[in-house]
């Protein structure tokens, strides 16, 4: 029988070689919580968007900076919250640029793609704590 | 007629991680081997289920008949390493028209939808051609979900094969693709 919640802090510091590393622990931990493998790739691509954001821009690529990722899965979700030390962004200002389909930059597609792969995407302290959340029975 | 052919595969990376006192990893945590038959990640078994993270991040098949190189995808295209690599592969081929085939791309995220972007402008400036040809059901879906299967110039299934016909009719149909 499934435990009620389970969870697991990774911590890792802002190097992208790091990040790829941890993206895939987090991964194996939430695996077979997922209800299928549609809702696993969704978090995977999200999860990998929080970290690089949080690597790219919370840390600045400083391997000194340490980032916190937490992950808690419960009978309803799965949630994932990053951590980064950096002075967070004004997240009003994080425009969708992508939604118009004129965005031809190799940049500001993320947070678009969180909040259309995720269920819940939101943000605190200033930016440099972001909360995904999947609920584990898809929304009908 | 034997196509030229070669493939390029990325194994997989680890690195220690630091990890929550008390947190237990389970022993299905098995690092990927990297088989030195075939230079491709052993795929790890997780309670009898083969989870898609463990192929190999990128394999790139390469077939030219020039001027068109098909360059064909597998795996996941995300930032880091499998991105870059792409990004040198189509930048050093001498061909006119590059076809990418992502129909075995299981993943790709912001940076992997960015540098499909990327060539795609950088073909237009040097007046060649970037087909991305048989989008994954997932590859499709971002694309979607971020309107660039209106910017990018997709293809579907018959491209590839089309584009290696050996008649004139074949590359008109892959340059216009």
């Amino acid at each position: 029988m499934e435990p009620e919640a389970l969870a697991a802090e990774f911590v890792f510091t802002g190097d992208p070689a790091a990040m790829t590393a941890v993206r895939d622990r987090v991964m194996d931990f939430v695996h077979e919580h997922c209800a299928d493998e549609q809702q696993e790739i969704d978090i995977m691509i999200a999860l990998q968007e929080g970290l690089a954001n949080a690597v790219l821009h919370g840390s600045g690529n400083d391997p000194s900076k340490i980032i916190r990722c937490l992950v808690d899965v419960t009978p309803e979700a799965i949630t994932i919250v990053i951590k980064d030390s950096g002075k967070g962004f004004d997240t009003a200002v994080a425009v969708d640029s992508a939604e118009d389909g004129t965005n031809l930059t190799q940049h500001g597609r993320g947070i678009y793609l969180m909040r259309g792969l995720m269920d819940e995407v939101s943000y605190r302290h200033g930016g440099s704590e972001l909360r995904l959340k999947k609920l584990r029975t898809p929304q009908p | 007629m034997e196509r030229p052919q070669s493939h390029l595969c990325l194994g997989a990376i680890s690195q220690l991680l630091c990890v929550r006192p008390g947190f237990q990893p389970a022993e299905r945590y098995r690092q990927c081997e990297m088989s030195s038959r075939n230079k491709l990640p052993v795929l790890d078994v997780l309670q009898g289920k083969e989870s898609f993270r463990r192929v190999s991040m990128l394999r790139i098949d390469i077939q030219s008949v020039p001027p068109v190189v098909t360059l064909r995808c597998s795996g996941r295209i995300v930032l880091g390493v499998e991105a870059e690599t792409l990004r040198c592969m189509v930048g050093t081929r001498p061909e006119r028209c590059v076809i990418i085939d992502l129909q075995q791309v299981h993943a790709m995220d912001a940076a992997g939808l960015g540098l499909l972007v990327e060539l795609h402008c950088r073909a237009k400036q040097r007046a060649s051609i970037l087909t991305v040809a048989n989008p994954s059901p997932c590859v499709r879906r971002l694309m979607a979900l971020t309107n660039l299967s209106s910017v990018l110039q997709v293809a579907g299934p018959s491209a590839g094969a089309a584009a290696h016909r050996d008649d004139d009719e074949g590359r008109r149909c892959a340059m216009s693709a």
